[in-house]
């Protein structure tokens, strides 16, 4: 049976290549590619989803699904962790424009308090592939998790490196959660979220210290929930 | 009636095993040992594998996933599971976090099992 890249198989050609360096040769990148994979077995409606602020104290969870054309010119697009704020916004810009598709879903505070982090994150990558219009054919989720969904779908660990389609859905959560956060800054002035976007930096920390959590942070993160006083019901 | 932490322990995997399996998941490992350290329990459950880290208190109160395992015990686990993977040449397949919490008090026990409870 052939099998897609990332599957049992292949890891002998992953093994293969410069371990443990994390940037792998260009030329294995190809190999290691499961969007170049099933496309080439004619798969179109091939969805790649990833997820950002998993981490922050405060702010939503912020996942998208992107429907990328077979041929689609995004030179220089990866991870939306290793482009800088104007490259993102740039990449942003090109990939809405051409996208067969795309959705951008944001689970809220409240849920990930309720569900945990882990959960939030994950109703919120299936949430962008469920807006999407139509049924894909293959979800490429980044890391090695599934999603809640009845679609076929593959994990991929590092994903958002090594497809396209995944590194195009890093890029517009990025993007969206950023400005998102920017909108926030507006309401809630003394945190600085237009800088941080919710990272626990050291600013943000002080802040938290000084002036309490608002609304908008996670209480059951540590960081947050040892500011939280007996009666605040944000 | 007291246990001590052994015995607790013990007492708490035999329960998660057993409401595990009432629950669907195929139990693959039990107490998983790696030269880095434990698993308490692996299984399946709807095509994924789960890495199980039981909880058991003598106590009423009952914290969030996110405190019943803290994150230097998440990275760990994180670790064990892709030693695991690794071991097995399983590292394409998809992987959850599961935390089974235990209260023994006395004959009133509870057993909750919080799937997705941690990521890598």
């Amino acid at each position: 049976m052939v099998r897609p890249p990332g599957s049992r198989r292949s890891e002998s050609v992953k093994r293969g290549a410069a371990p443990g360096s994390k940037k792998r040769p260009l030329a294995d990148q190809t190999v290691d590619d499961p969007e170049v994979w099933w496309r080439a077995q004619g798969l179109v409606r091939l969805v790649g989803v990833d997820e950002v602020g998993r981490g922050p104290l405060a702010g939503p969870v912020v996942a998208a699904a992107v429907i990328l054309p077979p041929q689609v010119e995004l030179d220089g697009l990866t991870d939306s962790k290793r482009l800088s704020p104007d490259r993102r916004e740039l990449f942003d810009h090109q990939i809405r424009r051409q996208a067969l598709a795309y959705a951008i879903q944001a689970v809220a505070v409240f849920e990930i308090d309720r569900q945990g982090i882990m959960a939030a994150s994950l109703q919120a990558m299936a949430q962008a592939v469920q807006a999407l219009p139509g049924e894909p054919e293959m979800v490429l989720v980044d890391g090695p998790w599934r999603l809640p969904l009845d679609y076929p779908q593959q994990s991929v660990v590092r994903g958002d490196a090594r497809c396209l389609s995944i590194a195009a859905a890093s890029v517009l959560a990025k993007v969206y959660r950023d400005r998102q956060m920017i909108v926030y800054h507006r309401r809630y002035p003394q945190y600085n979220f237009a800088r941080h976007k919710g990272y626990g930096t050291a600013e943000h920390r002080e802040a938290i210290r000084r002036w309490g959590p608002c609304a908008l942070h996670r209480r059951t993160f540590r960081g947050v929930r040892e500011w939280l006083r007996e009666d605040d019901d944000l | 009636m007291t246990f001590s932490r052994r015995l607790l322990g013990r007492a708490g995997e035999d329960l998660a095993t057993a409401t595990l399996k009432r629950q669907g998941y195929k139990i693959l490992e039990r107490n998983y040992t790696t030269p880095l350290g434990e698993i308490d329990l692996i299984a399946q459950h709807q095509g994924t594998l789960v890495f199980v880290e039981i909880k058991t208190r003598q106590t009423q109160t009952f914290g969030t996933a996110q405190e019943a395992v803290n994150s230097r015990k998440q990275a760990r686990l994180y670790r064990l599971a892709e030693y695991y993977l690794k071991q097995r040449r399983l590292s394409s397949r998809p992987m959850r976090f599961d935390v089974v919490a235990i209260s023994i008090q006395g004959p009133d026990t509870r057993v909750e099992i919080i799937p997705h409870a941690f990521g890598g």
